[in-house]
């Protein structure tokens, strides 16, 4: 059964209202997004900045709260009563910014035994301690560290902490919000390294939301790409990287920069992100695609799967081919 | 180049350092430490209190023995401060009106603390209209000047101590409510309060050890730079005869009745009037160390 089975998710923010409190303007972050992860699989989600990764993750745990769609839990619905506190317990997340994701007040250990401490996990003080214990040993740091203060670490160290504090629950699911790209490359590899291996170690399912289609590539088994708050594509990693199907995808690989002098230079997709306020008609990529008809401007594609475990969004994607 | 140049450091001789770990606290006391001024407020601050509390008790008169044979008395060894137009010890009078003016500069300051912080943080976590209709009013009041409020407020209350407390406690609590509004406001959407959501802390439990902790701050500061504010208005009501009433002696009853007589015994109104500026002095200098130190943009650019 699928761990996290997330259908028709859609978030819509209210921008302006006027002085009645009514809406005026709304900008709609996540629209109709699909997307199942199963357990103990990394699930790698890409795009722009601003095009609704970080949202959607917030959305499903409930950070924001949703507009439409369901997000159903070991197949049960969250908003059934009961349903919600289970999936809150074994769905955790980790925030991009290492600096802002920790209190300041707080020391390492207050930090860590929190969410213990919410849901009752320890009997006593001793268990506690000993739980936070075991915990900054999972992401190799010392046990002085406990009673220090965020301020007191490198970013790389504060990522650790988050980590701990995400694994105290014993999640079967963490989010991971772009929690490498506020870190030096060095101590990129280290965290992700560590993320894959209590990957083995605890069987954890990842969301890992990043803009560096590279590191994804390295770490998904499965690769979605969001463009405008739309899934555009989705597909097994290393097909989605080497042989990408959507047009956006195609530019987004076309524009990681490779280690060779001579390579001819990426091609990027012309002309700006559109607003997210005034979003293009039918296909919301048309203005910067290649491959535009007269269909794409005037009817937006369905999602659907174009060969075994491949989806895709586009008028022109037939087969393994666009045309 | 040699590979011995670069020969691993034999385990056993690495010395783990320890270093103490630092609160948040600890720090803003250095920094504190280091500003002169802040310091200095602090010491007048401390003294000032101490004389209040333990001046009247070590001395021989009261503040309200007349002694007409004395009266107008220059300074001198009897009378320190010298005497007033009755006869009374000014240097008494000067130490009870410490206990007047600071007891309403902290009395004023607690009440508006109090609904400040309530008031600021409901609209501050409700937010939406809630919010927008309770800063609506706090604009609205925002807008009638101070003065007039209090001095509106005491015409009504009928001059005295507590009425004085009352009416600067319920007149300066706008600016408190709209700092702590605003802390409120940016705290919901540090990624540490997300956090602490996404791991299921309740709502009660992100105020009181988060959110609050982490406003204490500005609250402080706002709270100490509040207390000249009331001290001075105090003087202000008792200078135009508003504040509290005769034979009770505040600073601005005592400089009221030195201007009198500024002309021929200008010390009725220098003592009076220094001591209160000394004081408001002090509380300012030591707020604005207190912003300095407590800031917490300056603590992050420290450990970068």
């Amino acid at each position: 059964m699928k761990l996290l089975d997330i259908q028709h998710l859609t978030k819509k923010f209210v921008v302006e209202s006027d002085w009645l409190g009514r809406p005026k303007k709304i900008l709609t972050a996540v629209h109709d997004v699909s997307l199942a992860i199963e357990a103990g699989e990394t699930v790698g989600l890409v795009g722009e900045s601003g095009c609704g990764k970080s949202t959607f993750a917030r959305t499903i745990l409930g950070l924001y709260e949703k507009t439409h769609g369901t997000v159903l839990y070991k197949g049960r619905n969250i908003d059934q009563n009961g349903v919600h506190a289970d999936f809150k317990r074994h769905v955790q997340m980790i925030f991009q910014d290492p600096y802002a994701s920790l209190d300041p007040r707080m020391t390492v250990a207050d930090s860590i035994s929190e969410p213990l401490r919410n849901y009752h996990m320890c009997a006593n003080n001793q268990d506690l301690k000993k739980r936070v214990f075991e915990l900054l040993e999972q992401v190799d740091l010392n046990s002085e560290a406990a009673q220090r203060y965020p301020h007191e670490f490198s970013g790389g160290q504060r990522q650790r902490i988050g980590i701990a504090r995400a694994l105290a629950l014993n999640p079967e699911c963490i989010f991971c919000d772009e929690p490498i790209s506020a870190l030096d490359v060095s101590v990129q590899v280290q965290i992700v390294n560590m993320l894959k291996d209590l990957q083995q170690r605890f069987g954890l399912a990842y969301l890992f939301i990043a803009h560096d289609l590279s590191m994804v590539h390295h770490v998904s088994h499965r690769i979605g790409v969001m463009y405008l708050g739309k899934l555009v594509e989705l597909g097994p990693g290393s097909t989605v990287y080497h042989d990408p199907l959507h047009p956006y995808t195609q530019s987004l690989i076309a524009a990681i920069p490779k280690p060779d002098p001579h390579a001819a230079p990426a091609v990027p997709a012309g002309g700006e992100v559109p607003s997210p306020l005034s979003l293009p008609s039918g296909c919301v990529f048309h203005p910067r695609c290649p491959y535009a008809s007269e269909l794409c401007r005037h009817e937006s594609p369905v999602w659907r799967e174009v060969q075994p475990g491949r989806f895709a969004a586009c008028h022109h994607v037939r087969g393994g081919d666009v045309v | 180049m040699d590979t011995r140049d670069f020969e691993p450091v034999d385990p056993k001789c690495i010395v783990p350092i320890r270093i103490p770990p630092q609160t948040l606290r600890s720090r803003g006391w250095r920094q504190m430490k280091q500003n002169k001024l802040a310091l200095l407020g602090l010491g007048i601050v401390v003294i000032m209190t101490s004389i209040a509390i333990f001046g009247p008790l070590v001395t021989s008169y009261t503040y309200d023995d007349q002694d007409f044979a004395m009266a107008n008395a220059y300074p001198s060894p009897l009378h320190w401060f010298g005497t007033d137009s009755l006869g009374r010890d000014l240097l008494v009078r000067v130490l009870y009106g410490a206990r007047i003016s600071l007891s309403i500069g902290l009395a004023a300051s607690l009440i508006n603390l109090f609904i400040g912080v309530i008031y600021g943080g409901i609209a501050g976590l409700v937010g939406g209209r809630v919010d927008r209709i309770m800063m609506h009013i706090v604009d609205i009041l925002y807008s009638i000047p101070m003065l007039l409020y209090v001095i509106l407020l005491m015409v009504v209350f009928k001059p005295g101590l507590l009425n004085i407390y009352i009416a600067l406690g319920i007149a300066y609590w706008l600016n408190m409510a709209r700092i702590v509004r605003g802390q409120i406001l940016s705290l919901k959407k540090q990624d540490y309060v997300m956090a602490a959501r996404s791991y299921g802390t309740s709502t009660w439990h992100i105020l009181t050890r988060h959110m609050i902790p982490n406003c204490m701050g500005p609250i402080i500061v706002t709270l100490t730079l509040s207390i000249p504010e009331a001290i001075f208005t105090e003087a202000f009501l008792s200078f135009i005869g508003l504040g509290v009433s005769a034979p009770m002696a505040s600073w601005g009853v005592l400089t009221s009745e030195g201007i009198n007589s500024m002309r021929s015994f200008p010390f009725q109104l220098i003592f009076p009037a220094a001591a209160l500026c000394i004081t408001m002095l002090g509380f300012m200098f030591l707020g604005d160390g207190l912003r300095d130190a407590l800031d917490p943009q300056n603590q992050r650019e420290g450990n970068r």
